[in-house]
């Protein structure tokens, strides 16, 4: 019989964005309604097992009434059951009044937390499936908590053997200093396992799937910062009874954070970022970095342009590094030869001080005006 | 560059107008609103002014030259000449845009930017010098002179003026600029050591600057309150991950050990019920071993204690004759230790009496007579000594044979016979006698009485000899002897009689001999030792049968107590057995152990295992309260987050720094600049500005005095040099146009060009005008000059090519 799974991670519920404090509430907001999203997606795609592999929470310790509204949103979910992984950012502290405390006392029958390094028979739950997981009990852990899987007889009963676990990747996760967990393809392959369920890294694996990968990381559904510029995303997993893997990538986040760096040496540069987010972008956070030399009356307009932007977009970080097109030319027509504001200009255009030249400039002019 | 014409069609209220230039003076005459300034601003922006502008350019540039009577564009066409060749330049501003530039061959540039790059080459100076210095309508030159005049109490020297003017052509003060970008420095550097790239005196942000501080430090504050807030974060996590751990490693622990305590209840209970039933069962086991002793014991015990009873009396007699044979042979041997004691006692006895024996029989000669005899012969010695320590000495020789008693000192007389020629040499002490027949010679020496010692000496001779006698010997050696002899008898007969008394010890001779006889003979016994030995071994014998006795009177003592008769252990025996049968029974029923165990080691394992529960559970307890602590201070954010933060304030940092080192850049650059301004730079125009004043003053002022390489001021004609400040006002307007006309002759230099002016002459007293107008005039020979008047006197001075409006 062939199995459906939503597998998704790193919702990051009850993150607080405080870098972003103009619009901070509905960035946290946004990740319960992309929760409620997933949900409505794996309904409609009938999955029957939905997998949260780590930090459905931001921290250890969440306000109940997140806890309570997260629960609302997932039993929502029609399929046979909800498994969570504890991750490393809402990992098992063993106190009954934490998060997973409180959830598994408002959860319903089909939501299974994974607590324990022990197999999980979800025959129970009608579902031909032995889980194995690696729950986090730290934020930190220089050492991954999948050793013991290997050592397990898998029971050939049993058609399914699908591991969860949260951490980082060897050669996939930026993890330089090993303290998330860390993991190896071929640490993960040696377990004997037909599906391994991972969280932790924001971004999907494999970028292109092929027909032999059996580990897979979802991404988080909804981007986090500027360091994650995806769409947001999960993955719809089909396994067949030859165990045959068929994952879907799906987008699912609500905002969308883009970093732009734009080179503006005229005004027809600055028209076509205007074009260019003129719609379609009105839950982005953009990241614009803008570099070059602009004469001045476009120069002069970039206020106009970042008060377009500002409308066009959700938030937007406006990073500008453009300079003053001040060019010898420029100076020989706008002052003396021989007067002091030509002979110090003249002297930083020719030493290639740019950002100098045009504070300089900006004052002289401003004094001559 | 030589204008030569300009068309106005339309620029502001002139329209279809063009003027023709000559290569020399050009003066446009017209009244106030005739459209001199148009003329002005058309030459000027076809000459500068780019077609595209921005909004804001357009209303400053162009606005104004709209025309008057509608429509939106501005145009402009100008013929000009450089180096001989023609050009046509064509403008148009406004609703349409137009940039032409029609070079000598006939081609055609009509980019904007083209003709602007064009013209920069074309032009006689660059642009912003063609603006400020050669087209000086209303110019900042102007401004700059008169800003001297603003200031009647400062004192000025030409340097300061050349150096202004040049400097500040273009309006902008050079102090305002420094103050500007001073205040700009300060407004960034505040508080921050640029050399140690840090806060001043190192104050970080635990100690930080509240005042004064600038945009570099308090975007360093903010970026170090991240990096802190960041490392508490990551403090916090690592702190709460070690708790966290702890916890799950004891809670884990709690679990298991949880499972054991509930799992192994019973088995516990169990185990300690067995250990008392089998100690119950132990007892009863040992109490039939006992019951079944005490019955076979009864009748050997009782039969022991007859036989036992029947030994001891005649054990006891044969002890009573063995203690009287020991007795009997105990005085034996004493009797024969005092035997053998009076014997030793008889032999010493007869020893001591010998030796007293031959004691008497020895001359008494003791110590002390010894002495009284060493004293006696050292007196005789030293009185003989006495008399011999003189010295005689007597030769005689014979002078015929004779015969002669000599007597030295208290030797001997002998007779010496002499012989004819014979010489006798006689030596002596203290007296020398010769006795002849005939004669008597007696010497002695001078020294003492010779007669009284030798008195003395004869007399102590005499006591000696009697003292000798007394004591039975002739010498002092015989004396010696005796004394030795005399003292070892003595000795000997004192160590017999020590050894004797010693022998008899406190008993006397008369005592010992009394007991020798009362003891009587000699009496047959056996040794001592053998006797007693007999009977101590008979006494053990005894000793052991009573203990015998004792013990099997106490055990059956014992038994009656316990079981009153031999009789009723049978039945206790039987009640016993019934109780054993039951306890074994109730240990069956009991839960088992696990294999390898004891009882006892389980209940301790199980008691171990429940004390460490017990301390686990308050470890857990312990270290949750610390994570309640340590969580109540968890912060807002987390460390991933804050480090996003940190990155920020970071490039916030690094931003407003770079932009503060680009201030501090211009700030030292403008320092630097002004330090080393090479006043060398004015001499050229020094004698140009000296020789215009010379020619407008009528030679009033002829030289500029220099000191070092700065101009001081103007040397008059008598001699004496004036600074810029006690100039006249005309002297000063002739000044101002003296620098106008060189600032454009340096800048010009050998090119052909054009000066555009408004009236030079109007502040110039007008005996001054005709002079100002010739050197005008001398100037336009070279170059062409534009000017703008609304004096007609004034035109009629400069005369050259007259433009009316």
């Amino acid at each position: 019989m062939p199995l459906k799974i939503l597998h998704t991670s790193d919702v990051h519920l009850g993150m607080k964005f405080a870098s972003y404090p103009d619009v901070q509430l509905k960035l946290s907001e946004a990740r319960y309604e992309t929760l409620g999203k997933l949900v409505k997606l794996a309904n409609s795609e009938r999955c029957e097992l939905f997998v949260i592999a780590g930090d459905l929470f931001h921290l250890t310790s969440v306000a109940k009434g997140q806890i309570h509204k997260a629960t609302e949103i997932l039993k929502e979910f029609n399929g046979k059951l909800i498994v969570i992984l504890p991750g490393n950012h809402d990992f098992l502290t063993g106190d009954r009044a934490d998060t997973w405390g409180i959830l598994k006392d408002k959860a319903g029958d089909n939501l299974l937390l994974l607590e324990k390094k022990e197999v999980y028979d979800l025959r129970r739950y009608d579902l031909d499936v032995h889980m194995y997981p690696a729950p986090c009990d730290s934020k930190h852990s220089e050492i991954n908590y999948i050793g013991w899987i290997k050592d397990v007889q898998k029971d050939n009963n049993v058609k399914y053997h699908i591991g969860i676990a949260h951490g980082s990747l060897e050669g996939f996760s930026p993890d330089f200093d090993k303290k998330y967990y860390p993991m190896s393809v071929q640490e993960l392959r040696e377990c004997g396992i037909d599906l391994w369920l991972m969280g932790h890294t924001h971004i999907h694996y494999p970028e292109k799937p092929g027909e032999r990968d059996i580990i897979f990381y979802p991404s988080t559904p909804e981007p986090d910062g500027f360091d994650c510029v995806h769409e947001g995303g999960t993955w719809i997993i089909d396994i067949d009874d030859d165990k045959k893997i068929r994952p879907q990538l799906r987008t699912t986040g609500n905002y969308r954070f883009l970093h732009d760096e734009v080179t503006v040496n005229e005004a027809s540069d600055l028209e076509r970022l205007k074009t260019k987010y003129a719609s379609g972008y009105s839950k982005t956070l953009l990241k614009l970095k803008l570099r070059g030399r602009l004469p001045k009356e476009e120069y002069n307009s970039l206020s106009d342009l970042k008060k377009y932007l500002e409308s066009q977009l959700f938030y937007l970080q406006f990073d500008n590094e453009i300079a003053e097109k001040v060019t010898l030319d420029d100076i020989n027509r706008t002052f003396t030869e021989g007067s002091f504001p030509h002979m110090l200009l003249t002297k930083l255009a020719e030493n290639n001080e740019i950002e100098a030249l045009q504070i300089a400039h900006d004052l002289l002019v401003e004094q001559k005006q | 560059m030589i204008i030569k014409t300009i068309k106005l069609d339309p620029c502001g209220g002139i329209s279809g107008k063009e003027i023709p230039f000559t290569s020399g003076i050009n003066v446009i005459l017209g009244s106030n609103e005739a459209g001199k300034s148009t003329v002005f601003n058309a030459v000027q922006k076809a000459l500068l002014v780019p077609t595209k502008l921005g909004k804001k350019d357009f209303e400053k540039e162009i606005k104004r030259l709209l025309p008057i009577g509608g429509g939106d564009t501005v145009a402009v066409e100008m013929h000009f000449e450089k180096d001989g060749k023609s050009y046509t330049l064509r403008k148009k501003w406004g609703g349409t845009k137009l940039a032409e530039l029609i070079l000598p061959d006939g081609s055609i540039i009509t980019d904007d930017d083209a003709v602007a790059e064009k013209m920069n080459l074309l032009l006689p100076a660059k642009t912003g010098t063609v603006k400020t210095v050669l087209m000086t309508y209303q110019s900042g030159l102007e401004n700059t002179l008169s800003d001297f005049n603003k200031e009647p109490y400062a004192v000025h020297e030409l340097g300061d003026i050349l150096r202004k003017t040049i400097l500040e052509t273009d309006g902008i003060s050079v102090d305002a600029f420094k103050d500007k970008i001073n205040r700009q420095y300060d407004d960034y550097f505040g508080r921050w050591d640029r050399i140690k790239k840090g806060p001043e005196g190192d104050r970080g942000i635990n100690n930080p600057w509240i005042k004064g501080s600038g945009y570099i430090l308090s975007a360093f504050y903010e970026k170090e309150k991240l990096r802190v807030y960041h490392q508490n974060t990551l403090i916090y996590e690592e702190d709460l991950d070690t708790l966290n751990r702890e916890l799950s490693v004891i809670s884990q622990r709690v679990a298991e050990k949880d499972i054991f305590i509930k799992a192994n209840k019973k088995v516990v209970e169990d185990a300690r019920e067995r250990r008392v039933l089998t100690a119950e069962l132990a007892n009863i086991q040992n109490q039939v071993k006992d019951l079944k002793k005490a019955n076979e014991d009864w009748p050997v015990f009782k039969n022991q204690i007859d036989t036992i009873n029947k030994e001891i009396p005649g054990l006891k007699e044969k002890e009573a004759v063995l203690q009287s044979e020991a007795a009997a042979a105990k005085d034996e041997q004493s009797n024969k230790i005092l035997r053998e004691k009076f014997k030793k006692a008889n032999e010493k006895k007869e020893v001591l009496s010998i030796a007293e024996k031959e004691l008497q029989q020895t001359k008494e000669l003791t110590n002390a007579n010894l002495e009284s005899i060493r004293k006696s012969f050292s007196k005789v010695e030293n009185l003989k000594t006495s008399l011999a320590a003189g010295r005689l000495v007597a030769r005689l020789k014979a002078k015929k044979d004779f015969s002669v008693l000599i007597q030295k000192d208290l030797e001997p007389e002998y007779q010496k016979e002499i012989k004819i020629e014979d010489v006798l040499q006689l030596t002596a002490g203290g007296a020398l006698k010769l006795d002849h027949a005939d004669w008597s010679l007696e010497l002695t020496t001078g020294e003492g009485d010779f007669e009284a010692i030798k008195k003395r000496c004869a007399d102590a001779k005499d006591g000696l000899e009697e003292l000798l006698k007394e004591h039975g010997v002739a010498t002092l050696e015989e004396a010696v002897a005796a004394n030795d002899k005399y003292g070892q008898r003595l000795k000997e007969a004192e160590k017999a009689k020590e050894v004797y008394l010693s022998e008899l010890g406190n008993e006397t001779y008369a005592a010992l001999e009394q007991k020798i006889k009362e003891i009587g003979d000699v009496k047959e016994t056996r040794q001592y030792e053998m006797v007693y030995a007999e009977l101590i071994d008979l006494r053990k014998l005894i000793e052991s049968k009573n203990t015998e006795l004792e013990r099997y009177q106490n055990a059956i003592a014992e038994y009656t107590a316990k079981y009153e008769s031999h009789d009723q252990i049978f039945m206790k025996l039987a009640g016993i057995i019934g109780e054993e049968a039951k306890i074994k029974e109730k240990l069956n029923a009991l839960a088992p152990l696990p294999e390898g165990v004891t009882d006892y080691e389980f209940i301790k394992e199980y008691e171990k295992k429940q004390e460490e529960l017990s301390a686990d559970k308050n470890n857990l307890s312990e270290i949750e309260k610390k994570r309640i602590e340590l969580t109540a201070r968890m912060p807002d954010e987390s460390s991933e987050e804050i480090e996003k933060m940190l990155k920020d304030a970071q490039e916030h940092f690094d931003a407003i720094l770079r932009r503060g080192e680009a201030i501090a850049r211009i700030k030292d650059l403008t320092e630097e600049m002004l330090k080393t301004m090479d006043t060398g730079t004015y001499k050229g125009l020094e004698d140009d500005v000296a020789n215009y004043v010379a020619a407008i003053t009528n030679n009033k002022y002829t030289k500029i005095k220099m000191e070092g390489s700065l101009p001081q001021g103007f040397i008059r004609s008598d001699g004496k040099t004036i600074v810029y400040d006690l100039l006249s006002h005309g002297t000063k307007d002739a000044l101002c146009l003296a620098l106008r006309l060189s600032m454009a002759g340096h800048f010009l230099k050998e090119a052909k060009g054009f000066l555009a002016m408004d009236d030079p002459l109007v502040n110039i007293d007008p005996l001054r005008q005709k002079k100002a107008a010739e050197v005008l005039r001398e100037f336009a020979k070279e170059k062409q000059v534009i000017i703008f008047t609304c004096h007609p006197n004034h035109a009629q001075l400069l005369g050259g090519n007259q433009i009316m409006l």
